[in-house]
């Protein structure tokens, strides 16, 4: 069987893994556009804050893969051509495909100031962290308060970088938290010294010989060495289009992550698989569940049956001083209770959204032993056995919540 | 390929495994000067307890896939191919709490490993007392049965999640005989219900 | 509140522990919480450390261990285990004794300044017992010869310990032919330790008849004579009314509180308090007075004499400082958690610890002997009332008011209130006016929701016309609950609740602290030879709803030994060997006509003792 990869980040590579593990007789070629060998994108902001050098990012040894695997870098698949079961290369080498993957992820959302001329970047690729590295000296302004926004901030202040944070939302982490949680992330924020500016957004960037001129819609001024934009991403699909095959927001798949050209499969950030708590096919750009996706559809690649359980949205945000873990939706929807406890003398929250006794979504802070297992309770979609109440006060043991598993 | 296997409904709430992980993960690996090392190894089996006040052995069950290694981002964690035990690297990981987000069993805890150094920290199975020939420290100090050292072929072939349940859960339902611990556990469950009254 | 609703049912517990976890104070369920879980091993009494071969335990299931390195099988190391967990009930008892006959001899010898003779009757009455002639001599003569003929109990001088007259002689006969009657208080406790050490005795019978030799030399010697000695050193109680409660405690005053069990220091606390120096500076500091309540034996002590009141009982000892009010606490012996220190240091209170034999984390340690107590209780006291000033007003938090709660019920004061026999007691059981008779004892033990035990037990009890005796930390629960005022009559069945009219006493009486369970058995034994039976025979029950201490296990002991049935609310830990459950749970009826049952919950407690009372009045030929 010939398989082809095409990208070779979280999906692409633990799709390539798994394949070799279950049918280590497949001919496989992996084509990716990148010139690093693979490395972790959710780790550029520990690079950036230094905590990490760039070969500790790589997430493979190439050199080390069997004679079976082929590999061009550097290069694009210009098309793909369903009927024939071909991919064109930008080499222009046409490679035939019995079952292919397309990894393709997604890119960083540009909003209208973004500028390279006056020193304003996404954190998408390791070149975008090199053109940030070269710029920062004192400070930065960091635009965005998701994860990404988030993790460079804390990533900068530990090289005492003075940080700004500007978050266009009344709070932080709005797409995933509800007011009260983000407080707390606020609070830790603003102590491990980020200037956290809420409820504001950039108007202008100017040049000032080698300082960036960051106005704000508020009127505040800020002057920064570099501006840093985490604005989340969106799936890349242009290929896949082009190609014929069916999109939404990404790439549609089925059960099986198999798009509807047949023997052609997409899984990582690019997919739009099916997201548990929604109940509807959603983007969850997410290395985990990326990695999660390229296994299923190796074993489906490779002429298992295995259905894809879902995704849900989730996400460990830890630093210095907090560790926030949180999964599935926490917004105020009809038919949704939540539970929350507070524990001030342990500095830890817990809070848990319920939809008929079915736990939809989650925010732990400070709380990370227990927090996987209602990660794993959200996407299973299970009934609870034990009242949310005593599961958010501690309360309600492991063994009886984990008794059904 | 064998595993741990755990029989909750042996256990008696000890902790003697507890003891025996830290210090078979201690520099020292002696009882005696372990609790005495700068940095405290920890244990890496935890003893939870029903609302009944059960005690229940939680551990890493090397589940395949390992959610754990799916959510490592600098595959710190990683399956050592010869026991298909599920390890982590204590130097690779950075402390980023994936690994906890990730695990449907909640067995992984963060500590410091050595100085300035905190990692991610669950059950490796052993892996060096085994090539030492040894079977997992807190399986040979298990004198009730509760923690045992088993085949793993035989339930190999269920698919994830049947089979983590499996190793843990599956013998669960096994008719308890009547010994001296039930007797116990049924005093314990009646003064639960009178504390609730 | 409600979430506290597990832990207690007591208003003031639930109130000042949730104060305690706002205040950061961790307490004794927060503890248990961390132990949790428990070894199984050990609350089966499978693990024995008492060698270096071991340590070892027997797996309960069958598979593993079955025999320690010694070879020692289930039945063997539970029985050890049990006898060493009585034995040091015992000591601790007879240890307590042992201080109150010191001190006697001392008051003999005219080393004592501040202890007097409060009871000379008792005195000679006791001295008599022992085969002193008391004629033409002093108070301070019969106290020195007392103390000296008790100091032979205490050894091996003796055949057996001298209370054991008062046994009915059937019991006697029994005793002496199973060679349980204890020959010397600290000889049997010494023999325990023997036996139990490895190589000696193996036999699990042979061992618990020792260990019943062990607990009776407590009950009819350390504890007896620690009780008859406090009587006559600081006056045989009388009936009275006091109060209990967290309310005893005054936003005004200056508050101290004493804890522990020995008399012997708090008598001369509440001396000093009661100086009219020690109140003027009381007043200079701005208190209106110096209020001073008891915790504990120690409180169960002051409270049945002086009528000075209770705060509370084990569980409450951590909380009591919750309240900013207390300036300080004065600790003797026994059940005092070594936690108070680190609870102290969130407030104001200042803890003294006064015994050579007790210390304590962040206490103070003002050492007491019977030489200096009187000048010590001054100091401290003086130091108490300088602290009244450290209290941080805005912290101070008394929920509750106090209930009032009669004491005082001595085995003198019983037969005094009868009319100075027992004859109406007796008539009163015969005509099934009163059913029968119970000691509700014991402590707290937070794997049960604090007093529930003690309070639902009795309410039950009395309701079905049987008299309540009630010790230690039950004296509290019960005072709390409102049980042991005459109105409380009015929860009694119809003929239990005219005797309590008639005579003007609660349904349920306080006799005193837990080496006063002596007095119960005194009663029980004056009961049998009026009647002219056997112990075992009687309508008698104890309870010990919510036992923790090795005390207790010793006090269930020497009651089931003495042919009264026994219910346990919390399991011993002799589960793992099924013999010796066997045994304790109905084997021993054929022995000492009396076994033990464990049953945690206090309805079916209360149902066990009842149908117990009607088959003892069945086969007295009595009414049922």
């Amino acid at each position: 069987m010939n398989a082809v990869i095409i990208g070779l980040s979280a999906a692409g590579l633990s799709c390539l893994n798994t394949l070799l593990r279950f049918s280590p007789d497949t001919n496989i070629t992996v084509i990716s556009e990148e010139k690093y060998s693979p490395y972790c994108r959710p780790l550029l902001t520990y690079y950036l804050g230094k905590t990490l050098q760039e070969d500790q990012m790589s997430i493979t040894n190439i050199s080390a893969y069997p004679a079976n695997t082929h590999f061009f870098f550097g290069e694009r698949v210009e098309h793909i051509n369903t009927s024939k079961k071909s991919v064109m290369p930008s080499s222009g080498k046409e490679i035939h495909y019995d079952k292919l993957l397309i990894a393709t992820g997604a890119n960083a959302v540009k909003p209208d100031f973004y500028d390279e001329e006056k020193r304003t970047f996404t954190l998408r690729y390791m070149d975008d962290a090199k053109k940030v590295e070269q710029y920062l000296k004192e400070n930065a302004t960091v635009v965005g308060g998701g994860f990404v926004g988030i993790k460079t901030a804390c990533g900068l202040i530990e090289r005492n970088i003075k940080v700004n944070l500007v978050v266009s939302s009344p709070y932080p982490l709005s797409m995933i938290l509800d007011e009260k949680t983000a407080q707390f992330i606020e609070k830790d924020l603003k102590e491990i010294g980020i200037a956290i500016r809420t409820g504001d957004d950039v108007s202008e960037l100017k040049m000032k010989r080698n300082t960036v001129k960051v106005s704000l819609k508020s009127g505040i001024e800020l002057d920064s060495d570099v501006v840093v934009v985490g604005k989340g991403v969106k799936p890349r699909v242009d290929l896949a289009r082009k190609s014929g095959i069916y999109i939404a927001q990404g790439i549609v798949v089925n059960e099986f992550l198999e798009t509807s050209a047949e023997g052609v499969y997409a899984a990582g950030d690019c997919c739009e698989a099916m997201d548990v708590v929604r109940k509807r096919p959603w983007v969850n750009a997410l290395w985990p569940i990326a990695v999660e996706q390229g296994y299923f559809a190796a074993l489906n690649m490779s002429g298992s049956h295995a259905p894809y359980p879902g995704s849900i949205g989730m996400n460990s945000l830890k630093t210095r001083s907090f560790h926030l873990i949180s999964g599935g939706v926490l917004k105020d929807e009809e038919g949704v209770a939540f539970f929350e406890k507070h524990f001030p003398r342990k500095n830890q929250f817990r809070k848990l959204a319920v939809r008929d006794n079915v736990p939809v979504g989650m925010a732990f802070y400070n709380n990370p032993e227990d927090a996987g297992i209602f990660i794993n309770l959200i996407k299973k979609g299970m009934q609870l056995t034990v009242d949310p109440r005593k599961i958010v006060s501690g309360e309600a043991s492991l063994m009886d919540i984990l008794k059904p598993l | 390929m064998k595993v741990v296997v755990v029989k909750p409904e042996r256990c008696v709430g000890c902790l003697q495994c507890r003891f025996a992980c830290s210090v078979a993960h201690s520099l020292s690996n002696s009882p005696y000067a372990a609790p005495y090392e700068s940095i405290l190894s920890k244990p890496r089996i935890h003893i939870g307890l029903s609302n009944n006040k059960e005690p229940f052995p939680n551990k890493c069950r090397h589940c395949d896939p390992a959610p754990c290694e799916m959510a490592c981002l600098t595959k710190a964690i990683f399956r050592e191919a010869s026991t298909g035990t599920i390890l982590i690297n204590p130097n690779q990981c950075i402390n980023c709490g994936m690994c906890a987000m990730a695990c449907p069993f909640g067995v992984i805890r963060y500590h410091i490993h050595s100085v300035n150094k905190i990692s991610a920290h669950k059950c490796d199975q052993c892996i060096s007392r085994q090539k030492e020939g040894k079977v997992p420290a807190c399986v040979e100090v298990c004198k009730c049965g509760a923690l045992v050292f088993d085949d793993y072929n035989k339930i190999m072939d269920k698919g994830t999640d049947e089979m983590a349940s499996l190793v843990y859960l599956g013998i669960r339902s096994k008719e308890l005989e009547k010994g001296t611990y039930t007797s116990l556990t049924a005093y314990k469950h009646k003064l639960q219900e009178l504390n609730r009254r | 509140m409600s979430e506290y609703a597990e832990f207690s049912i007591c208003k003031d517990t639930l109130l000042t522990l949730k104060k305690a976890h706002e205040d950061g104070v961790e307490t004794a369920w927060d503890r248990l919480k961390k132990q949790e879980p428990q070894c199984g091993y050990c609350e089966l009494g499978l693990s024995c450390r008492i060698c270096v071969m071991g340590p070892c335990r027997i797996d309960p299931f069958g598979e593993g261990p079955q025999r320690g390195v010694c070879g020692a099988d289930a039945d063997i190391i539970v029985a050890r285990n049990l006898a060493r967990m009585i034995a040091s009930g015992a000591a601790s008892h007879s240890d307590h004794g042992r201080d109150l006959v010191e001190v006697l001899h001392k008051i003999g010898t005219g080393k004592a300044p501040g202890y007097t003779i409060k009871d000379p009757e008792k005195l000679k009455r006791v001295a008599k017992e022992y085969g002193i002639d008391t004629a033409n001599i002093g108070n301070e003569e019969i106290a020195k010869k007392l103390a000296e003929a008790m100091m032979e109990d205490f050894g091996m001088k003796k055949e057996r310990i001298t209370f054991i007259s008062r046994v009915p002689k059937q019991r006697i006969d029994l005793w002496e032919k199973l060679k349980v009657i204890p020959r010397g208080i600290d000889r049997e406790t010494s023999e325990t330790m023997h036996r139990t050490h490895m190589g000696v005795d193996n036999n699990y019978v042979s061992i618990l008849l020792h260990t019943v030799r062990n607990s009776l030399a407590d009950g009819y010697g350390g504890a007896m004579i620690g009780t008859e000695l406090s009587d006559i050193i600081f006056g045989t109680p009388q009936p009275g009314f006091s109060e209990v409660n967290l309310g005893v405690l005054k936003e005004d005053q200056v508050n101290i509180l004493v804890h522990g069990h020995s008399p012997v220091v708090s008598e001369m606390v509440a001396l000093a308090v009661e100086d009219k120096g020690m109140i003027e500076l009381a007043k200079a500091k701005g208190a209106k007075g110096i209020n001073l309540a008891g915790l504990c034996c120690t409180g169960n002590e002051l409270m049945m004499r002086k009528k000075i009141p209770m705060a509370g009982n084990h569980l409450m000892t951590e909380l009591t400082m919750v309240t900013g009010v207390v300036e300080s606490i004065i600790v003797d012996y026994q059940c005092i958690m070594p936690s108070l220190g680190q609870v102290a240091q969130c407030y104001h209170t200042k803890l003294y610890s006064t015994s050579d034999k007790a210390k304590f984390p962040l206490m103070e340690h003002i050492e007491f002997t019977p030489e200096n107590a009187k000048e010590q209780a001054f100091r401290i006291v003086k130091e108490s009332i300088e602290n009244y000033s450290r209290r941080n007003k805005d912290r101070i938090y008394i929920p509750v008011s106090p209930v009032k709660s009669m004491t005082g019920f001595s085995v003198e004061a019983i037969l005094g209130a009868l009319g100075g026999s027992l004859n109406p007691l007796i008539d009163a059981i015969k005509a099934g006016k009163i059913k029968g008779a119970v000691g509700v004892v014991g402590c707290n033990n937070p794997k049960i929701k604090q007093d529930y035990g003690h309070v639902e037990l009795i309410k039950r009890l009395i309701a079905n016309d049987i008299l309540v005796l009630t010790t230690g930390c039950v004296n509290v629960a019960a005072g709390k609950a409102g049980l042991q005022v005459p109105e409380a009559k009015e929860l009694a069945g119809p003929g239990l609740k005219e005797i309590c009219g008639l005579l003007n006493i609660p349904p349920s009486l306080h006799v005193g602290s837990c080496v006063d369970n002596s007095r119960i058995v005194v009663i029980a034994c004056a009961l049998a030879n009026a009647i002219g039976v056997d112990i075992d025979k009687l309508p008698l029950a104890g309870a010990a709803p919510e036992w923790y201490s090795e005390k207790a296990a010793t006090i269930a002991f020497y009651v089931m030994a003495s042919g009264i049935f026994t219910v346990l609310g919390v399991m011993p830990p002799i589960l793992g060997s099924k013999k010796v459950t066997e045994l304790a749970t109905s084997g021993l009826k054929d022995v000492f006509g009396a076994c033990f049952a464990v049953e945690p919950d206090p309805i079916k407690a209360a149902d066990l003792i009842i149908a117990h009372i009607i088959e003892k009045r069945k086969g007295l030929g009595l009414s049922v």
